[in-house]
């Protein structure tokens, strides 16, 4: 049915395109929500990617894969608009991991603290993170989603989780009331 | 349950309570009202390789083997002719000369006068008077379409992404310019190498295959594209592969001045 929908879309059908921008205009939605971590971005960018999505189809060369070029296109919106706003990077960007300390910050870690930390990560930290815990695609369809090898999608994946878990433990070292969100407008 | 589990749990858990349920209607409402107004991209040259994702060793073989570029040469003038003019109609080879002996025929594509010298793709070509180009504002990477920012488009200003020409280049990449030219018309658009003609443009050889050409220089791949609409099919009787290959003949390739870097923001003219 979804098929036959993308094919007629890529033809130049608008009502077809309608339908399939029906069914999926709340999940990309929610998928440009976490990533933006901001309604009105979040918006831009799920307007963004459908008509990217109506303007590019016919380059869709197989209609199966649709859902999985859409992920690809709201994420690659999600970029595009997340890189327009000027973003402050807290002192979070550490590489050496340090298992002791990155360890007890996911034991200690609650929804504040992952909140705050989620905000600390890059866009496309966000991206794999949100498909893989939201919406629920493994790495290999992650990578297909996103266009890259399933190697790297694996360790984006990886390095995100660390990402998080030193943003946690950086947090908790933060004094309260010293906490910054860790971007600006 | 480690700490690994826990943390991934509690990812899982934040996303579903932050994620909202429903758009706004008004962003599907939005979306709609510009699909109404916004026409699809006609591809001019799908990426001749497929991207699936892959280790960067492959990658790198890959991407020397494959680019391609567009560009766009056009067309102008050309009221909406009627395919059936038999009768009395010129050839359409005849009325694709444009020397200066060639005769008003309204019918007849206007001739090559005007030049457009590209800064990034690298080259010079001549085309029809009265059309319009926009140039590459960044390296080809991907497939070409019309006005696709990879690649030079030259097109008739009324019939648009009807009929026109499109032309990139990107560097070889340490592979062989036959092997280059190979994939360029092996891909779907192409009709390989069996089905294609060796050409040779200022001193460049490549293959030549209806509407698309392939071509090496130094280390650098060209494509050229002349792209006529399924949508106008009298379009084919002027704009034919002699007519292309009268515009490849005038084609003076520059691949030392090429540019493979994005353009900074502020440059973009067009005509």
């Amino acid at each position: 049915m979804q098929t036959e929908l993308v094919d007629r879309a890529r033809r130049g059908d608008r009502e077809a395109f309608g339908v399939l921008a029906g069914g999926a205009v709340d999940r990309l939605y929610a998928i440009a929500r976490l990533i933006l971590r901001d309604t009105e971005l979040a918006e831009d960018a799920t307007q963004d990617a459908l008509v990217r999505a109506w303007r590019d189809l016919p380059t869709l060369r197989d209609a199966e894969r649709f859902d999985a070029w859409l992920y690809r296109l709201i994420v690659r919106s999600c970029t595009d608009i997340g890189r327009r706003r000027r973003r402050w990077r807290a002192e979070v960007r550490i590489v050496v991991r340090e298992p002791a300390e990155s360890d007890r910050a996911s034991e200690l870690a609650d929804r504040d603290q992952l909140e705050r930390g989620l905000r600390r990560l890059t866009d496309a930290q966000q991206a794999i993170l949100v498909l893989h815990f939201y919406v629920g695609l493994s790495p290999g369809e992650a990578a297909d989603a996103l266009h890259i090898p399933v190697g790297t999608a694996k360790s984006r994946l990886h390095y995100a989780i660390d990402a998080l878990r030193v943003a946690i433990a950086a947090d908790e070292r933060t004094p309260v009331g010293t906490k910054r969100e860790g971007r600006m407008a | 349950m480690n700490a690994n589990d826990s943390l991934e749990r509690g990812i899982a858990d934040v996303y579903e309570r932050e994620a909202p349920q429903r758009a706004p209607d008004w962003v599907l409402a939005s979306v709609l009202d510009t699909v109404d107004k916004t026409p699809q991209r006609r591809v001019l040259i799908p990426a001749p390789w497929r991207i699936h994702p892959m280790n960067s060793f492959a990658k790198l073989a890959i991407a020397a083997v494959v680019v391609i570029a567009i560009g766009a040469l056009g067309l102008s003038v050309l009221g909406p002719r009627s395919p059936s003019g038999v009768g009395g109609q010129p050839s359409a080879s005849a009325s694709l000369r444009p020397s200066p002996s060639v005769s008003p025929d309204p019918s007849a594509p206007p001739a090559l006068s005007s030049t457009f010298t590209s800064t990034r793709p690298a080259y010079a070509i001549s085309y029809p008077t009265g059309w319009k180009f926009l140039p590459a504002s960044q390296p080809w990477k991907s497939e070409l379409y019309f006005q696709s920012p990879e690649g030079d488009s030259i097109y008739d200003g009324q019939l648009l992404d009807h009929l026109f020409l499109g032309i990139a280049s990107q560097p070889l990449g340490g592979i062989a310019g036959d092997a280059w030219v190979t994939g360029i018309l092996g891909g779907p658009e192409g009709c390989g190498e069996g089905g294609s003609q060796p050409i040779t443009i200022d001193g460049a050889s490549g293959r030549i295959c209806g509407g698309l050409a392939a071509l090496s220089a130094a280390d650098r791949g060209y494509t050229v594209r002349l792209y006529t609409s399924g949508d106008e099919p009298w379009l084919e009787r002027y704009y034919d592969s002699a007519w292309f290959q009268q515009v490849l003949e005038t084609m003076q390739l520059r691949p030392e001045d090429a540019i493979d870097t994005p353009a900074s923001p502020s440059a973009s003219p067009s005509s």
